[in-house]
């Protein structure tokens, strides 16, 4: 209890006060600019904090995490354009609720959806963080490989694409992440020589241009960068009627649950909670025909799921050290920033770190829901910036951002490289999760491998007949054989539906 | 004229190609120190990420997808190159005249690159000066970090 009470003293300083403020606006900011996310907000936020403290630091990337997941639902709502794929589901209701004058109502239900959400999980989380963390030191190298397996063949086995993509991208990930020093013994490798390699590829400098110099790169190319019409909103209270609360309870309950057990499973995340939840809205509805066409009930649905995804993600991020998504993956490579290695012994410790964690997302909800309700007057006007002067400005701090971790502008050259391979690895349909997945999970993967192979002189077979380490494996084997399937299937039938064209024209 | 060779396949022969470096480069690998007997050495997970990338590379070109509808068209690829163009003479810029001049100059060529329609160039360069002034003047005096002078004025 004395951590928590010590962390919150560090919350409510006014440093901290005014730190997280900015870093939730920039959240709210980043997750509202359909095109942008939270994922590039903190990437780009990220060496801003460098030189903070380290529970300076965490608060503001807290608050870019949940500014930045619990803003998408705003242009969802306004334009009808996600701007987070957690809130992609909120478009099919919030959108038409919007376009008939329900505006209000719409973007109120989303901004304490996600405050319930986010808040209520986060407290929950904080709790269980401990008991996961008591199991998690009982796991050996060989669960701990499995586990990091496990995550990487679940999030190949979910992407929509071809699967053997998804291996290939998570491959090229871990790939990257041997260059430079090896774990264990320091060896070097793939450095040829070059001083700016000994200490692997700078991951600022990777995320900036996977997401952020690629999705400028192509929304260029495209011409996507115009926005619909925005109609002003005025603000009066946040539109919520006791019926919408009465008649949503159970909704919002099983939203909510559902939500944190996929944030708390490896490889899944905000994106597939949201449409999960939405759809057992929809199939639990007296109504369901109203889905679609402005019910409340998808709102409440879809983003009470994907903001307690973020308290379920935190706690395997925290207690094992594995992450979930892209974004877990990212807020854990901030912390390791500031010297907080994610793992088991962290709430032993530096209790007070995880608490700061927990209790700066559940004070970034409150600071989120203020600003979304104080801000609703500015978000239309926001949306309509115009694309080339803010793109420009994204791509110029991006670079200065990247040569900040590192001082060289061989992190400058890294961005642009890593912009191009984005943009080459998306043309030929990779899928980029699992790269990143691969990038951050691979030194764990070989060092808990290294460590289960030196422990015994049975080689692999404990990674096998140990029981948790075996039942991970399985997930991850019985997961990618399914999707295997899945795809030969889809092939087979892209295949007969072509031939059946081919026929018809002859 | 029929084309050869899909997409996939193409992408899998270049997997297959990076596992193949891979495994090419491991023998200039030199273990620091020997650890203990059992362990597996600083060559044995690469070597293993190298075997999974030609099996990949593999498969794609054995069952490749159908290419579908294409990613860019030529017009597009061609942005995509102008806009990586201007970014390679920007760090060139970084590296030789420093911060200061090179991103100013390049922020404005961007700016005029990515506006669908033409902006007014006053506005468009006011607002780079400012821009650079107001980066510079965050990452040195806030974050005390120096930006890149360049080569000619170092």
């Amino acid at each position: 209890m004395e951590y928590i009470i010590q962390s919150f003293q560090t919350l409510i300083t006014p440093t901290c006060i005014g730190l997280m403020l900015f870093g939730t606006a920039m959240g709210v900011i980043f997750g509202a600019i359909p095109g942008l996310n939270a994922t590039i907000g903190m990437t780009l936020m990220l060496p801003f904090t460098f030189k903070m403290e380290p529970e300076m630091g965490i608060a503001v990337l807290m608050g870019i995490y949940i500014g930045g997941v619990s803003g998408g639902f705003i242009s969802a709502t306004l334009v009808g354009i996600p701007g987070t794929n957690a809130s992609i589901a909120t478009c099919y209701d919030a959108y038409p609720m919007s376009q008939r004058g329900d505006t209000v109502r719409a973007l109120g239900t989303g901004a304490v959806a996600s405050f319930i959400g986010t808040f209520i999980s986060a407290f929950f989380a904080m709790f269980l963080v401990r008991y996961l963390s008591k199991v998690a030191v009982m796991l050996g190298p060989w669960e701990y490989f499995s586990l990091c397996f496990c995550a990487i063949g679940l999030i190949i086995a979910l992407s929509e694409e071809n699967i053997f993509k998804g291996m290939a991208s998570a491959l090229i990930g871990m790939f990257v992440a041997t260059i430079g020093a090896s774990p264990i013994d320091a060896s070097f490798r793939f450095t040829f020589g070059s001083i700016n390699l000994i200490s692997g590829v700078d991951l600022i400098a990777m995320m900036l241009g996977i997401f952020a110099i690629k999705l400028i790169a192509v929304n260029f190319a495209r011409g996507t960068q115009k926005m619909p019409e925005i109609k002003k909103v005025r603000m009066k209270g946040f539109g919520i009627t006791k019926e919408d609360l009465k008649g949503n309870w159970f909704n919002i309950l099983r939203s909510f649950f559902l939500g944190m057990w996929i944030g708390f499973l490896p490889g899944l995340g905000g994106g597939i909670s949201n449409m999960v939840a939405y759809g057992q809205a929809k199939r639990a509805s007296k109504h369901p025909e109203e889905f679609g066409k402005g019910c409340v009930d998808g709102v409440w649905a879809s983003e009470v799921s994907n903001n307690s995804t973020i308290g379920g993600a935190l706690i395997p991020m925290l207690s094992l050290g594995v992450p979930g998504d892209n974004l877990s993956a990212l807020l854990m490579s901030g912390l390791m920033v500031h010297g907080i290695a994610c793992g088991p012994l962290l709430i032993y410790d530096r209790p007070a770190l995880v608490y700061t964690v927990f209790l700066g997302a559940i004070f970034a909800s409150i600071y989120t829901l203020l600003m979304q309700y104080y801000g609703m007057r500015v978000f239309p006007n926001l949306l309509r910036t115009p694309y080339h002067y803010l793109y420009s400005s994204i791509i110029f701090i991006c670079f200065m951002g990247a040569f900040s971790s590192n001082y060289t502008l061989f992190n400058c050259g890294l961005v642009l490289v890593f912009g191009i391979i984005s943009v080459l690895l998306t043309y030929g349909g990779f899928p980029i999760a699992p790269l990143i997945l691969g990038f951050i999970v691979s030194p764990l993967l070989e060092k808990n491998l290294r460590m289960g192979l030196t422990y015994t002189d049975k080689g692999f077979l404990p990674f096998i007949t140990r029981p948790i380490s075996g039942a991970f494996l399985l997930v991850a084997v019985v997961s990618l054989a399914l999707a295997l399937r899945d795809r030969r299937k889809a092939q087979r039938k892209a295949r007969e539906t072509k031939d059946a064209e081919e026929m018809g024209d002859q | 004229m029929k084309k050869r060779f899909k997409r996939d396949q193409l992408f899998g022969l270049c997997i297959i190609l990076l596992g193949v470096f891979c495994l090419a480069v491991l023998p200039t690998i030199k273990p620091v120190i020997a650890v203990d007997p059992n362990d597996a050495g600083p060559k044995f997970f690469p070597k293993l990420i190298a075997i999974g990338l030609i099996i990949c590379g593999a498969c794609m070109i054995i069952m490749p997808d159908e290419d579908g509808v294409p990613y860019l068209n030529k017009e597009q690829w061609i942005n995509i190159a102008k806009y990586f163009g201007l970014l390679i003479l920007y760090i060139g810029g970084l590296y030789f005249v420093g911060f200061l001049i090179s991103t100013p100059i390049c922020l404005f060529l961007m700016i005029n690159m990515l506006a669908e329609v033409p902006v007014k160039k006053v506005i468009a360069g006011l607002y780079s000066i400012v821009l650079t002034l107001f980066i510079y003047l965050a990452f040195t005096k806030i974050l005390v970090i120096i930006l890149p002078r360049g080569l000619l004025f170092t």
